[in-house]
């Protein structure tokens, strides 16, 4: 008989070759500033925990309580018997709090992506999407039926001609599609002028914030508040797995938007919902950041000070406009060399990112800080930095 | 009408540098049907044997180039080098298809072979519209780059 999946240990060992075989490291103990990975305790720059709610005591305790009081599981799928309280609760509170008509929860931010793109455009439709959008885009795109054209990074010139093409194509609804941040360079898109542009030719407009959600905006309340669009972006995705420290996605936008997705959302409608330990802490991290912008602020100044120290060091920050600050170092080699030195020689926890998610020669390490950080937690950091930047001769 | 712009963005552009290819084989044809040439002499199997020859190669040729090149696309990175590679891939295909039409119509005057240029006339227009820039091509080729973990960049790349 044959073996009928040997072509998987072909393709692992190929990845294996071509170097882009994922190494999964296992963290032993809660989310934060300090880590324990292989037993040793390091710190932390590698989590999208940007406020550090992850293991926040008021996210834990609401867990807890909802644990209490509507155990672990929701039941069905949302539109059959799982749709409790907690999780209207969750959908207004995120309404409130986005300033729109509503919103709509879904399990990951990556299958609200799958959920929304396809609802919104299908056979005769047209997506415009930047060259750089995740790849829950990526594929909320390639299930759609739509025709596809791609511009390139934040481009509004070439955006606007991919427009004016789709148009007179004769496209019926056209969706123009971007992440607001991105989260291997950091950068904002110019959402200001792509919904400009999407205005003058009738296109929807949408925006992954994922990693925009708590981070940018007046109290974090995303690139849409961070530009004053409010109620000219029609759908916004949203991650409650970032900044909001827990786990679920969401869709905000007006009434009709949502109420359309609760029919033909296929994740809402066939996969059963989030947990109510899970919808708790959520509403939790909605409420802290709905009360007070401390986190935030914490999180942006934290930013400022490893900056203002890293390039005092001599590294090359890249063109971030957030929190997100990536050590630029060209080559591959030299960027895993680097990060496992970190690891290993100086106990700081910071991934290496290269081929095929960022372009060849643009290897770096990427920085994720976070309100968790202290100074002396970003002072150590930066240091490490230096030091095996010195030893691999990248600063002076 | 304007001058086709070939510098200019999108994939439009390469419509234009596929039209070349595609011209002289409508011309020829027109031109054959219109004339309609004289009948075969003595010589025409022989024209015959190296057109049909000829055709196979070239025509195989048409399919390696392409596989060929959209390995070499795939293993690319930059938007300029993925642009470049398509091009070739698409130009070199289209000249293997043009290339035995040509031939055949050359001896359609010399030799009266008008149904077997008017056959392999036939057979380049087919691999013309299959080896030009489709757009169920380059989604062919995002879709596989997209399997490989990375995003649309063969769109992005002649989108840029
Ligand atoms: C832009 C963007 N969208 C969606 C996601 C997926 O979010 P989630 O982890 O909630 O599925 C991510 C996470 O990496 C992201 O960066």
């Amino acid at each position: 008989m044959t073996d009928k999946t040997a072509f998987i240990r072909d393709e692992v060992q190929a990845l294996k070759d071509q170097g882009l075989y994922n190494t999964i490291r296992t963290i032993e103990g809660p989310q934060g500033a300090h880590l324990t990975v292989d037993g040793r305790e390091v710190l932390n720059f590698c989590s999208n925990n940007y406020l550090g709610l992850a293991n926040d005591a008021r996210l834990v305790e609401a867990a807890k309580g909802a644990l209490a009081r509507y155990g672990v599981g929701p039941g069905a799928v949302r539109t059959i018997a799982g749709t409790m309280i907690l999780h209207t609760e969750l959908e207004s509170a995120l309404a409130r709090f986005k300033g729109v008509d509503a919103t709509i929860s879904f399990q990951s931010g990556f299958v609200a992506n799958l959920a929304v793109i396809p609802a919104l455009v299908g056979a005769g439709d047209v997506i415009i999407s930047d060259e750089l959008n995740h790849a829950s885009i990526v594929d909320g795109v390639r299930l759609a039926k739509a025709a596809r054209k791609i511009y390139p990074h934040n481009d509004v010139a070439a955006l606007r001609e991919r427009l004016a093409e789709a148009r007179a194509e004769g496209a019926n609804r056209i969706l123009t599609i971007t992440d607001g941040v991105f989260s291997m360079d950091g950068d904002l898109a110019p959402l200001d002028r792509i919904v400009d542009a999407a205005d003058e030719f009738d296109a929807m407009v949408m925006v992954d914030d994922a990693h925009g959600e708590g981070v940018v905006g007046r109290g974090g309340r995303g690139i849409v508040d961070h530009f004053g669009l409010h109620g000219r972006v029609d759908v916004e995705v949203g991650t409650m797995s970032k900044a909001f420290g827990a786990v679920g996605g969401y869709v905000a936008g007006s009434n009709e938007l949502i109420e359309w997705l609760r029919q033909r959302g296929r994740p809402f409608l066939f996969s059963s919902a989030v947990t109510p330990p899970d919808v708790a802490a959520c509403l939790a991290a909605v409420g802290i950041l709905d009360a007070s912008t401390e986190l935030v602020d914490r999180l942006w100044s934290n930013a400022a000070v490893f900056k203002a120290m890293m390039t005092s060091y001599g590294f090359d920050l890249g063109s971030s406009d957030t929190p997100i600050t990536p050590v630029m170092l060209g080559e591959e080699h030299l960027a895993r060399e680097f990060s496992r030195r970190l690891l290993e020689d100086r106990a700081v926890f910071a991934q290496a990112i290269s081929f095929p998610t960022v372009p060849r020669g643009k290897a770096r390490i990427r920085v994720m800080i976070s309100a968790a950080h202290s100074e002396r937690d970003l002072e150590d950091g930066a240091t490490a930095f230096a030091a095996v930047g010195r030893e691999l001769g990248v600063v002076p | 009408m304007s001058f086709p712009d070939i510098d200019r963005r999108g994939t439009r552009r390469l419509r234009w540098i596929w039209a070349l290819f595609v011209a002289p084989v409508v011309a020829a044809i027109a031109l054959v049907v219109v004339v309609a040439p004289s009948q075969p002499d003595g010589s025409a199997v022989w024209f015959t044997v190296v057109v049909v020859l000829a055709a196979v190669v070239d025509f195989a040729g048409v399919f390696w180039i392409r596989w060929v090149g959209a390995e070499a696309i795939l293993s690319l990175d930059s938007n300029d080098e993925i642009r470049v590679a398509y091009l070739r891939r698409m130009v070199l295909s289209c000249a293997f298809a043009v290339t035995p039409a040509l031939l055949a119509f050359a001896f359609v005057f010399a030799a009266g072979t008008t149904e077997v240029f008017l056959g392999v006339a036939a057979a380049a227009l087919l691999l013309l519209a299959y080896a030009g820039p489709r757009s169920s091509d380059i989604e062919l080729l995002d879709d596989r780059m997209v399997d490989a973990g990375r995003s649309f960049r063969v769109s992005a790349a002649l989108d840029s």
